[in-house]
C-alpha cells in the first residue's frame, strides 16, 4: 500500500472514530457527574483520532516530501489536527468533556469536506509555495485557527447558557472567561501568522501588503478578535455581545478560508485548491 | 440601583460647548474615546470588504474593465465611489487617518499616567483584607515583615511597607506592552504611508537575449507613489541569457509548474541566477521574477520576397497550459498588415473547443495564424495595446496552422515563416523604502502584545498583626486588575517561599 493510501485509510479511521466520539460526547453532556467514565473513555478516543490524523499528515508529507500543508485539502487536514489537539492539551489540566460535541462536529464537517470536496493527491509545490516561510506562516495560521474554532465553540455554548440551556455545563461567567483566554492565546498567533505572510509575500511577490482578497480577509479577521480584547477590556463588554463579536470574527475566517479560496481569484488560490 | 444611574450619567455624551476651544476639545474628546476607537476598527474592517470582492484597479486593470462592461449599470457610480480603488479611496484613508487620531489620543494620555506610576509608590496596605480574593490568615516559620519585603523583592514585586504590613504589586510591563503596541502601530502606519507615497513597482517583458535597462521607457506597466522621484530609481540593466521552465507530468497536477529559473547578466559583470522567492536587490530596488511565457519567432515576406517582419513575437498566457495569443503589426508596409496568432505549446484539436493546449511544454507546438492586409490603425494617434489587432478596417487574407520550421505563402504572395520559439520572462521591479520600517513596527507590535496580553496587574498585601513569638502569623490577600489572573498562584508562590510547605496542591480541575 502507498504512503498515499495509508494516509487516506487513517483519515477514513479518524473520521469512523469522531462518529462514535460524538455519540460519546453526548451522553457524557447529560450526565451532571464532572468526570464520569464515560467522558474518560471519550477523551481517550480523542487522543486516538488525533493521532490518527497527525500520522495521516505526516504520511503526507513523506509521500510529498515536504511539510504537509501545501493544498486546501492538507489545509484542513492539518487544521482539524489543531481544533482537536488544542482541545486536548486543555483537558490535561482542565474538565472540558462537556466541550467534547462541539469541536467533534466542526472536525467531522470539516474533515468530511476535506475527503469529498477538497481531496487532491499528494504532489510537489508550486514553485512560489517554495519557501521555509511556507512552514512559518501556514503552521502559526493552523495553530490560530484551531484555537479560535474553540472559542467560536465557548461562544456558542455561552450563548446557549445565557438562554438557560445546557444546565450540566458551567456558568455563563466562566465560558465567556474561558472563551476570552482562548482568543489570548490565539490573537497574538494569529498576528504572528498575519506578519510572516507579509514577510514571505515580500520575497515572493514583491510586496508585504498588497490588499489580495486572503490579506484583506487576515486583515478584517485580525480587526475583529482586536475589537473583541478591547471592548473586553477597555468598556467592559462580556458575556452575549462579546459571543457575537466572536462568532463574526469566526465567520471572516471561514469566508476566508472557503470562500475566498474557492471563488475569488487572488495570488493565495494557485494551491490546486 | 444607584451605579447604574451613575453610569448612565457618565455615558450621556455632554453636548459641544459654544465657543470655539471648548467645541475643539469636545470634538477631541469624541475622537478619541473608546467608543469612537471600536467603531472605527469595526468601520475599517467593514470598508476593506468591497475591495475584496469587486475587482481593483491596483491588482488588474483588465479585470476592472471587464467587469465594468459586464454591469453598465453600476459602472459609473462604483467607480465615483472609488470602489474600484478601495485602499487608495478617500474614504478608506479617512476611517484610517480618523483611527490613527484616535490612537495617538488614546496612547499620550495613557502614557503620562504610565509615566507617573511608574515614580508613584504602591499605596499603603489597608487596615482590614478579608474581603479581598484570596485571603487567609496562615502560621509561617518565623520571620518579620522586613524579610518578607526583601522575599517579596527579590520575586519582582515592588512593595510600600507602612507599619506591620506591607503592599506590592506587580506587572507594570503589561500597559508597558500596550503602549509598545500601540506606538508601533503607528510606526506601521507610517511606514505603509511611507512606502505608498515614494514607492514605484514595474513589470517588464523581457526575451532570452535580450535586456532591460531600469528606466522609465523600457516598462510595460509602471506605478508609483504620488512623491516618486525619477531619481530615486537605481541605474542597473540586465540580460536574459536563459529561462529554464519545467512541469509537473504525472498524472496529478499535471501541468503544474515545478522549477522557474532565469539566468541573468546584471551590468555586464555579474552571473545571477533569479528564482520565483529569489529576487535580487540593487540598492534598495529588488527585482523578481514573476511570470513567463513563449515567444515564437516569426519571419513574413511581402509579394517582393523582400523580408519586412523578423523577430521574436511575446505571446501572452491565456491558461495553464499556456494557450497563448499573439499579434503582428507591420505598419511600414503599403497596404498594411497584420497577424492574429494564436500558439499552443502542446496543440490538440479538441472536436468542440478546437485547437486547445493539454500541457504547457513544448511537446506539440504549433501556431494558428490569420493574416489582415488594410488599415491597422496606429497613424490616427490613438496608443493602441500592441496585444489587440484592430481588424474593423482590415480584411482576412487567410488561416493557417505551422509547425516550426514551417511555411506559408498565401495566394496573395506573402510568405509567413515559424522559424522558431523562444521564451520570455516576467519581471516585477520594486522599490518599497518603508518596508524596513514597517517590518521594525511589526516586530515591536508582536513583542508588545506578548507583555500586554501575557502580563497582568496586580497587588498582593501581607499583614503581621503583631510582634509574635514562635511561629509568626499572617494575614495575606490580594487583587488582580483583570479578571482572568488567579491571584492565588500569586500567594501560594509567596507562601512557598516563605517556607510554607503544605499548600492543597490539588489543583482546580474545573475551568
Amino acid at each position: 500500500m502507498s504512503t498515499n493510501s495509508l494516509s487516506n485509510l487513517l483519515v477514513y479511521f479518524a473520521i469512523f472514530l469522531a462518529a462514535f466520539n460524538l455519540v460519546l460526547f453526548s451522553i457524557a453532556l447529560t450526565q451532571t457527574k464532572k468526570q464520569s467514565r464515560i467522558s474518560n473513555v471519550a477523551i481517550s478516543l480523542t487522543w486516538l483520532t488525533g493521532f490518527f490524523l497527525v500520522t495521516a499528515l505526516i504520511l503526507r508529507g513523506i509521500a510529498a516530501q515536504r511539510a504537509p500543508w501545501g493544498n486546501m485539502y492538507e489545509f484542513a487536514l492539518a487544521s482539524a489536527v489543531a481544533i482537536i489537539f488544542t482541545f486536548l492539551a486543555i483537558s490535561i489540566k482542565k474538565d472540558i468533556a462537556w466541550l467534547g460535541i462541539f469541536i467533534i462536529v466542526p472536525v467531522i464537517l470539516l474533515l468530511g469536506l476535506a475527503v469529498i470536496v477538497l481531496y487532491t493527491e499528494s504532489g510537489p509545490l508550486v514553485p512560489a509555495l517554495k519557501s521555509t516561510w511556507l512552514l512559518i506562516h501556514v503552521t502559526s495560521a493552523i495553530i490560530s485557527y484551531g484555537a479560535f474554532t474553540i472559542n467560536f465553540a465557548l461562544s456558542i455554548i455561552c450563548l446557549l447558557r445565557i438562554k438557560g440551556r445546557l444546565k450540566n455545563l458551567p456558568s455563563a461567567n466562566r465560558i465567556d472567561e474561558f472563551s476570552y483566554k482562548v482568543v489570548l492565546f490565539a490573537f497574538p498567533i494569529w498576528t504572528f501568522a498575519v506578519i510572516s505572510g507579509a514577510i514571505w509575500a515580500e520575497s515572493a511577490w514583491g510586496r508585504y501588503w498588497g490588499w489580495d482578497p486572503k490579506e484583506t480577509w487576515a486583515f478584517i479577521t485580525w480587526i475583529i478578535y482586536a475589537a473583541y480584547l478591547h471592548s473586553r477590556v477597555t468598556i467592559g463588554w462580556k458575556g452575549t455581545k462579546s459571543a457575537w463579536v466572536s462568532i463574526a470574527g469566526y465567520t471572516a475566517i471561514i469566508f476566508n478560508f472557503f470562500v475566498i479560496n474557492i471563488w475569488v481569484t487572488g495570488l493565495h488560490s494557485y494551491a490546486g485548491v | 440601583m444607584k451605579k447604574q444611574i451613575s453610569a448612565k450619567q457618565r455615558t450621556e455624551t455632554p453636548l459641544p460647548p459654544l465657543n470655539f476651544w471648548g467645541f475643539l476639545r469636545w470634538t477631541w474628546r469624541q475622537l478619541t474615546s473608546m467608543n469612537t476607537a471600536l467603531l472605527l476598527l469595526l468601520l475599517v474592517a467593514l470598508a476593506a470588504i468591497p475591495g475584496s470582492i469587486l475587482p481593483q484597479r491596483t491588482a488588474s486593470i483588465l479585470k476592472v474593465n471587464n467587469w465594468k462592461s459586464a454591469n453598465p449599470a453600476f459602472a459609473d457610480i462604483f467607480d465615483t465611489l472609488g470602489l474600484f480603488d478601495v485602499y487608495g479611496s478617500f474614504w478608506f484613508s479617512a476611517i484610517y487617518i480618523l483611527l490613527m487620531i484616535s490612537l495617538i489620543g488614546c496612547v499620550i494620555p495613557r502614557l503620562k499616567v504610565y509615566w507617573r506610576s511608574f515614580n508613584e509608590q504602591p499605596p499603603n496596605p489597608p487596615l482590614e483584607i478579608k474581603k479581598f480574593a484570596g485571603y487567609r490568615k496562615i502560621s509561617i516559620p518565623k520571620t518579620n515583615i522586613n524579610k518578607i519585603e526583601s522575599i517579596l523583592m527579590e520575586l519582582g514585586w515592588r512593595v510600600n511597607k507602612k507599619g506591620n504590613g506591607l503592599t506590592a504589586e506587580k506587572g507594570y510591563a503589561r500597559e508597558a506592552g500596550n503602549l509598545v503596541f500601540h506606538a508601533s502601530l503607528i510606526i506601521l502606519t507610517i511606514a505603509l504611508a511611507f512606502g505608498a507615497l515614494f514607492s514605484y513597482r514595474g513589470t517588464v517583458i523581457v526575451k532570452e537575449g535580450n535586456g532591460f535597462a531600469n528606466t522609465l521607457t523600457q516598462y510595460d506597466d509602471f506605478r508609483a507613489g504620488k512623491l516618486f522621484n525619477i531619481k530615486s530609481m537605481p541605474s542597473f540593466f540586465f540580460t536574459l541569457n536563459d529561462f529554464t521552465v519545467e512541469f509537473e507530468r504525472s498524472i496529478n497536477q499535471k501541468g503544474s509548474p515545478r522549477k522557474f529559473e532565469a539566468d541573468i547578466t546584471l551590468n555586464d559583470e555579474n552571473k545571477l541566477k533569479i528564482l520565483v522567492n529569489k529576487p535580487f536587490n540593487v540598492d534598495g530596488t529588488k527585482v523578481y521574477l514573476t511570470g513567463h511565457g513563449y515567444a515564437p519567432r516569426i519571419e513574413v515576406k511581402n509579394p517582393r520576397k523582400e523580408i519586412i517582419f523578423s523577430d521574436s513575437v511575446v505571446f501572452l498566457p491565456q491558461d495553464g497550459n499556456f494557450s497563448s495569443n499573439g499579434v503582428i503589426k507591420i505598419a511600414d508596409e503599403s497596404p498594411q498588415l497584420g497577424i492574429n496568432a494564436r500558439f499552443l505549446p502542446t496543440a490538440k484539436i479538441d472536436p468542440i473547443n478546437g485547437p486547445t493546449s493539454t500541457f504547457p511544454a513544448l511537446d506539440n507546438p504549433q501556431i494558428f495564424l490569420s493574416l489582415w492586409q488594410g488599415d491597422l490603425g496606429v497613424d490616427e494617434g490613438i496608443s493602441q495595446s500592441i496585444y489587440k489587432l484592430d481588424t474593423s478596417k482590415m480584411i482576412e487574407l487567410g488561416l493557417e496552422e505551422l509547425k516550426p520550421g514551417e511555411s506559408w505563402n498565401t495566394d496573395q504572395g506573402y510568405e509567413v515563416k515559424f522559424l522558431a520559439i523562444e521564451q520570455f520572462a516576467t519581471f516585477q521591479v520594486a522599490y518599497e523604502p518603508g518596508r524596513f520600517l514597517a517590518l521594525l513596527g511589526a516586530i515591536f507590535a508582536m513583542l508588545g502584545m506578548f507583555f500586554g496580553l501575557g502580563i497582568q496587574r496586580r497587588r498582593i498585601w501581607v499583614l503581621m498583626p503583631r510582634v509574635q513569638k514562635g511561629p509568626s502569623v499572617i494575614e495575606i490577600a490580594g487583587l488582580a486588575k483583570s479578571t482572568n489572573h488567579d491571584i492565588n498562584k500569586d500567594l501560594e508562590k509567596l507562601l512557598t517561599s516563605l517556607g510554607v510547605k503544605k499548600l492543597s496542591k490539588k489543583g482546580d480541575r474545573s475551568i
